[in-house]
């Protein structure tokens, strides 16, 4: 939600031309962002099990993420090149990612909701 | 007397000498392999052959956090600490070999590159591994209870280890878009230099079997000194 607010905000500011290449970028915002929610949501009930944990989850949850963030920006910048040339390679990676993580967490989510 | 002798059984047996002296004389083949037999490299020279030792720790950082992972599923199936006891000794282990991975680098990388690091694709997912398998430890001195911490280290194990082959598909797809020419020696190396790579390999994955099984066996005996401190306690109040 905020990124959709945020979108336009950038394109504004920044004087790129985002029209013609929404459907990607939506594409890649949709990806990224179950990528982020799905990590942060295992990460924090990792981290709710340990002390000091807000200091904690961002320690965990950085490096855990670092594909994500990285796949997702450098498909948001070859989206927004002039001529625009998004390779396959970063969507895929990120459908990967997001996959791979899904499945892993909701096979663990068992253990790790048993209290 | 009847305690000391359990406490040696549940721990394993103290290393052998046998195979410290091996791993030792292993270490020393492989030190007079990278540093006499094998050929100087044609353009690097002599720097060039810290790479032995950088490669084959690197090899061996990922078997040890392979073990790790097998650890973390292991405690996971069976939710027996032993499970958990390895996958902590073998990611200690894994760190200490990045770290070496992570200080040679830099150490062949300033006189041949000109700089000590650069973000490249490759050198940044390596310090990712290092930092996510630095965290998991942290991670397990902030939980007390043992069931717990060895439930929470498990998770948070399989998913770094998960992350290792994300991190390695994304180097091979930059990699096509940018050739590193440092990476690409893996055809055109020198049959000795081949050689002397696996043995100093081989030596650095005894090193690693010794330092993980003396590991285990420290985590063993805290387990029991912990149990005897409850016991303790117990008959006291």
């Amino acid at each position: 939600m905020v990124e959709l607010i945020l979108l336009p905000v950038f394109a504004v500011l920044y004087n790129i031309a985002v029209v013609p290449e929404l459907a990607a970028l939506l594409l890649i915002i949709l990806l990224g962002t179950a990528g982020v929610a799905i990590t942060g949501t295992v990460f924090s009930a990792v981290a709710a099990q340990a002390r000091l944990r807000e200091l904690l989850l961002p320690l965990l949850l950085l490096p855990v993420m670092a594909p994500v963030l990285i796949a997702s920006t450098e498909a948001t910048s070859e989206v927004l090149r002039d001529p625009p040339e998004l390779s396959p390679i970063w969507l895929t990676f990120l459908v990967a990612f997001d996959v791979v993580f899904l499945t892993t967490s909701w096979l663990i989510s068992e253990y790790l909701l048993e209290e | 007397m009847a305690r000391e002798t359990k406490t040696v059984a549940r721990g394993g047996a103290i290393i052998s000498l046998p195979l410290l002296l091996l791993v030792f004389l292993l270490l020393a083949a492989a030190s007079y392999g990278a540093l006499i037999v094998a050929p100087t490299e044609s353009t690097m020279g002599l720097i060039q052959r810290i790479f032995y030792f950088h490669v084959a720790s690197a090899w061996t950082g990922f078997v040890a956090f392979g073990l790790v992972f097998i650890g973390s599923i292991g405690y996971l199936r069976t939710r027996s600490l032993k499970w958990d006891w390895l996958s902590v000794a073998s990611a200690e282990v894994g760190v200490a070999f990045f770290t070496v991975v992570l200080v040679t680098g830099p150490i062949w990388a300033r006189p041949v590159w000109g700089i000590w690091w650069t973000w490249d694709a490759r050198l940044t997912s390596s310090f990712v591994l290092w930092i996510l398998y630095v965290s998991y430890l942290v991670l397990r001195t902030l939980v007390e209870e043992p069931e717990r911490r060895a439930m929470v280290a498990a998770v948070f194990g399989i998913f770094a280890s998960l992350d290792i082959p994300l991190v390695y598909f994304s180097i091979w797809w930059f990699r096509t878009q940018h050739p590193q020419p440092v990476i690409g020696d893996g055809g055109s190396l020198d049959s000795r230099m081949w050689w002397v790579l696996m043995l100093t390999w081989l030596a650095m994955l005894g090193l690693m079997t010794v330092l993980i099984r003396l590991r285990v066996r420290l985590e063993a005996l805290r387990a029991e000194m912990d149990a005897l401190q409850m016991t303790e306690l117990n008959n006291l109040s």
